[in-house]
């Protein structure tokens, strides 16, 4: 999956590929992708993707890559070897050793009628951020297509824009809009996009002022959805919630309440969240929440699109330019515009 | 002279008035009209002698105004006051600090999504108790136009919205006129 328009665009992305490590071309490291089939008939697919991405990412544009291959030969410096998986939480430590600046690995499943289902994350040392998002193509016929389509994805994703987009929002949708726009400014909004056919929920709507800033709002940049993420990793290893006879009631209670907030906003957070978004359908009945944030002079914005209906994330971006009116026929165009399939 | 000075008020403050409307033209929708003998909730921040003229013609023009007041609805800054989650998440080692971090951004958001759930819930009973049909806000200026937008609360939807240009002026029934013909779809 792509858009021509995107990849049309690649070549002033590329100078905008931030490598973490200053001045160097940034690296990007490949690890299996496992197979979870239960068919070792496909083990040999643990390395052919990755290796393919590896090289299919290398002929777009300037970035080092590390095939699996390679960053075993580095692991052996640490008496390390390259494990299949790992856990979010350990990959900052893995691409430091490794002196990667990207991480991608992930799983595959076979799926009925010859379909093979790919599960890929993209962690950045940089940012301790992992994105992650699956794809569906057939096996045999379109394999390299598959192969296209994701590098085409992880592309779009390290642009300047940060883009993804699973697929399109159809007019006629309603969708609920958490912004940090207020007043007359959000009116805008809303006009903009009932204008172009959509059923606006009244989320944040329904009061005279609106309280999130631009800076409170970019507290929803990471969102973690069933199918496609964009998340900030966190250690529970490294959370301690120390207590004992020396502590004292007030501060057991204290650390159990942070503990008990720790499971439900952070281990389970997705359940969480989605527990609260279900009530808000219920008396809204939105199809998509889509949440826009905007800068402090509204010269730039970011967006994010949940389908409550899936509980997938569908469409991220990021650096859309110009003023509030500009920006929303940016956006009202993007989610009308049928994505290209190659 | 005289003239002189009125030309550089009138410049000033349509210079002010495009400034407070940056990126937020002069824009009306109407999705349907709001029949004339709805049951309507007014929300407006505005001085109570001018909220009264305000209801007053809401009431002359035939809609069942309902007692509701911009006070009946609560800040998120009174109801969830999580600046303490912040402070308490400091009391943890300083390896704790990253993955509480995130706990925290994460309960902020939900705070946020659990603020709109709960007003969807006084909205409900507003239309299931009192038989308000319609909220709609208002927000009348002295300069820079004011706005407006109504929900129909049987489904939630945002039904009308309208950045005016024009802005209060000594004749506020005429301008609450304009809102009400731009609602109910006689202008």
């Amino acid at each position: 999956m792509k858009s021509l328009t995107k990849f049309a665009a690649i070549p002033l992305l590329l100078t905008l590929l931030v490598s973490a490590r200053a001045g160097a071309v940034p690296t990007m490291a490949f690890g299996y992708l496992v197979n979870k089939s239960k068919d070792a008939n496909y083990d040999y697919l643990e390395t052919i993707f990755p290796n393919s991405f590896a090289n299919s990412i290398r002929n777009v544009f300037q970035v080092k890559v590390l095939k699996p291959g390679q960053i075993g030969k580095i692991l052996e410096k640490y008496n390390l070897t390259l494990e299949k998986e790992y856990q979010p939480h350990e990959l900052m430590e893995l691409t430091d050793k490794i002196s990667a600046d990207y991480y991608v690995y992930g799983t595959f499943v076979l799926l009925p009628g010859d379909r093979i289902k790919i599960s890929l994350n993209m962690y950045n040392n940089g940012l301790n951020r992992v994105f992650s998002f699956i794809n569906v193509g057939r096996m045999e016929t379109e394999i390299f297509k598959l192969v296209d389509r994701i590098t085409g994805i992880m592309i779009n994703f390290l642009g300047r824009e940060q883009f993804f987009m699973s697929r399109i929002i159809p007019r006629g949708s309603k969708i609920g809009i958490f912004t940090n726009l207020d007043g007359a400014e959000l009116n805008y909004l809303y006009y903009a996009f009932m204008a172009a056919g959509y059923q606006v929920a009244s989320i944040q709507g329904n009061s005279l002022n609106n309280n999130l800033t631009s800076d409170m709002i970019d507290n929803f940049t990471c969102i973690s959805a069933a199918d496609n993420s964009y998340q900030i990793v966190s250690n529970p290893r490294a959370v301690r919630f120390l207590h004992g006879t020396w502590t004292g009631k007030r501060y057991y209670e204290e650390i159990s309440y942070i503990r008990e907030a720790y499971r439900i906003f952070d281990l389970d957070y997705r359940e969480t969240k989605f527990n609260v978004l279900e009530k808000l359908l219920n008396y809204h009945d939105i199809d998509k929440i889509m949440i826009i944030g905007f800068n402090d002079v509204r010269s730039s914005a970011w967006v994010r699109c949940l389908d409550l209906r899936s509980r997938d994330l569908i469409w991220m971006q990021a650096r859309i330019t110009g003023g509030v009116p500009s920006i929303c026929a940016t956006l009202i165009n993007r989610m009308t515009t049928e994505i290209t399939l190659k | 002279m005289r003239s002189t000075k009125l030309a550089i008020v009138i410049a000033c403050s349509t210079l002010l008035s495009s400034i407070s409307c940056g990126g937020a033209r002069t824009v009306k929708y109407l999705e349907r009209p709001i029949p004339l003998n709805s049951g309507v909730a007014v929300i407006v921040d505005a001085p109570n002698k001018l909220k009264n003229i305000i209801l007053a013609r809401f009431l002359a023009r035939g809609f069942a105004v309902k007692a509701i007041n911009a006070s009946d609805f609560y800040s998120i800054n009174d109801v969830f006051d999580i600046r303490d989650f912040k402070k308490v998440s400091y009391i943890g080692q300083n390896e704790n600090f990253l993955s509480l971090e995130k706990a925290y951004n994460n309960l902020f958001k939900m705070h946020f999504y659990n603020y709109e759930v709960n007003k969807a819930e006084v909205l409900a009973e507003m239309r299931n108790r009192w038989n308000v049909q319609y909220l709609i806000l208002l927000d009348v200026k002295s300069f820079g136009g004011g706005w407006g937008r109504a929900i129909d609360l049987r489904t939630n939807d945002i039904v009308w919205i309208e950045n005016s240009g024009v802005s209060l002026t000594a004749d506020t029934e005429k301008l609450i006129d304009r809102f009400i013909d731009s609602m109910t779809g006689k202008r």
